[in-house]
């Protein structure tokens, strides 16, 4: 499940809401952002941008992404490549999601 | 609930962006700040009355700016912001005096009363705060005194100043107008800049314009050179017009033009500046009656009336009288190298029981004579004879039944309340004033002695 509709409709009222839809348009560069970010960044600043990033998926509903920032945030330094890469995954899908229209389209 | 200010501290701009639309609705001014730095940075330029506070930042752990804050005079009450894993720090910022926490994801509602709660428990610790402090310190500021009308004085000063919006001070003379003008500029984001006090019923009125906005040289005979006003002076800083209803009309049109736009033009000069100025102005009488009367412009004095602030007469303070008294005796005893110490019991009566019609300027004045014209440790009644010379005259033995029988007190007082009232054609708001008690009184002591 990439959004957790329950969520969205109880917290916003639905992801047609027009406060809900102003977040997600700033969301989506952040994410982006703190993704190459990640990218780069050194073993020392993972925790916080994982962190970061999670909070900002759990605020819209992104539900998928924030475990896989939760999953990054507290590997351990030999399983950092694979949360990375999971992590990757489950941002390309949110983010096409999202290009597509947002949630509520993808169940 | 007023304006107040919030400020947002949050890594994570679309989470923040989230914070300020919710919020937006109850009307408060949103500060943002993505750093430790930077919040710490908003706290120090304004006063803010409620954090919202990610714990994770990017250059600093946000239980340390929860400790920094605490630290701070008349902190505001923060609400933790966390992602549902890092709970027990979110327990842990409680501990550490964080008011609330919320949990991400959480919904606008949820917001809304969390920072509504957050912002009354500030007020409320605030209040709470002024009123401790004046109790310790016997007063606020430099007022002296800690009655109740003073308390909720001190607690709009407080309040007002925190924001920019004009106050509207009134009070008999000697109250204090221009203590509280000053108080509102030191508690105020503007106390770095100057404080500028005018009396417009003391400066010439046809110098008084030039006195406000300045003038150029050559403006009019003896303007030998540029002179800058009270406007250049005050700029950033707090302008307080004393006895404005003393201002000619043609002067509060120029006066109230300024207040709208924010620029004024020296006499003589062509053109105008600009001045960021907190306005305060006073009267010792009643401003409505002024604008009655066209001595005050009425929008010249609800653009100056969005803080109304009464300072109560001296007479109507209580114990205050003997507060500001005695620290009147210590001040000027040290100056005229006396040796009092103290007012004698009949002397602290005397202060009491006196009207005071020019309030805390003559009760200075009557201290002062009496500390210059005597000597002793002990200041007593003799040395006050303006005050006992207007005391009222205390009941004679002789105006006291002849005869020896001793009746009840409850019989004596009813006959001469009864007496009273025949004396006055039986009126009892009338015969409730000359006795010195309210007429509510009266009635109920009918009431009692209809049913004995």
């Amino acid at each position: 499940m990439l959004f957790d509709l329950v969520q969205i409709e109880e917290n916003w009222g639905g992801p047609d809401d027009l406060t809900y839809r102003t977040v997600l348009a700033i969301f989506v560069p952040e994410a982006g952002t703190l993704r190459a970010a990640i990218g780069s960044a050194d073993h020392a600043a993972l925790p916080r941008l994982a962190h970061t990033l999670r909070g900002a998926a759990i605020n819209v509903g992104a539900t998928r992404l924030a475990a896989a920032a939760g999953v990054l945030e507290h590997a351990a330094p030999q399983a950092v490549p694979v949360a990375i890469a999971a992590l990757d995954a489950a941002l390309d899908a949110t983010l096409a999601a999202l290009a597509a229209g947002g949630p509520g389209l993808d169940g | 609930m007023a304006r107040r200010t919030v400020l947002i501290v949050e890594d994570s701009q679309s989470v923040a962006m989230t914070c300020k639309l919710q919020l937006e609705p109850l009307g408060h001014t949103l500060l943002m700040a993505e750093t430790g730095q930077e919040a710490l940075r908003l706290l120090g330029d304004q006063p803010v009355d409620c954090m919202l506070l990610d714990l994770k930042l990017p250059d600093m752990d946000g239980l340390d700016i929860l400790r920094d804050v605490r630290a701070r005079a008349a902190p505001p009450s923060t609400v933790v912001i966390t992602a549902n894993a890092s709970l027990t720090m979110a327990i842990e910022a409680v501990r550490l005096g964080a008011f609330d926490y919320l949990v991400k994801p959480f919904a606008a509602a949820r917001l809304t009363t969390t920072v509504t709660n957050a912002l009354a428990n500030t007020e409320l610790k605030r209040e709470v705060e002024t009123f401790r402090r004046t109790v310790e310190h016997d007063g606020f500021g430099d007022f002296i005194g800690r009655s109740i009308p003073m308390q909720r004085v001190y607690r709009t000063i407080e309040a007002a100043a925190r924001s920019s919006a004009s106050v509207f001070i009134t009070g008999e003379s000697g109250t204090g107008k221009e203590l509280a003008a000053q108080a509102l500029h030191r508690l105020s984001p503007r106390a770095g800049k100057r404080f500028v006090a005018l009396n417009c019923g003391a400066i010439p009125r046809d110098l008084l314009e030039s006195t406000i906005f300045g003038h150029i040289k050559g403006a009019f005979t003896g303007a030998t050179a540029d002179q800058e006003g009270a406007a250049m002076r005050a700029d950033g800083g707090t302008l307080f017009l004393d006895e404005l209803g003393e201002m000619e009309m043609g002067l509060q049109t120029k006066l109230l033009r300024f207040i709208q736009t924010g620029q004024y033009e020296r006499v003589g000069e062509g053109r105008t500046r600009p001045a960021d100025i907190r306005f305060v102005a006073a009267t010792n009488r009643d401003p409505a009656e002024a604008v009655r009367q066209g001595r005050l412009r009425e929008d010249l004095f609800y653009r100056l009336y969005v803080v109304p602030l009464e300072l109560p007469p001296l007479r109507d303070r209580g114990e205050d009288i003997l507060l500001i008294a005695r620290r009147f005796l210590t001040d000027f005893a040290q100056q005229e190298n006396k040796a009092f110490t103290g007012f004698s019991p009949e002397a602290e009566v005397l202060l009491l029981g006196y009207g005071w019609p020019g309030n805390v300027r003559q009760l200075q004045n009557v201290v002062r004579n009496a500390v210059v014209l005597n000597d002793g440790a002990v200041l007593n009644e003799t040395m006050l004879p303006t005050l006992a010379a207007a005391a009222p005259v205390p009941v004679r033995v002789q105006e006291m039944p002849a005869d020896t029988q001793i009746r009840r007190l409850a019989d004596v007082e009813r006959a001469y309340i009864e007496h009273a009232i025949r004396v006055c054609d039986g009126n009892i708001l009338v015969a409730a004033r000359k006795l010195g008690i309210s007429a509510s009184t009266i009635y109920r002591k009918k009431e009692g002695w209809a049913a004995e």
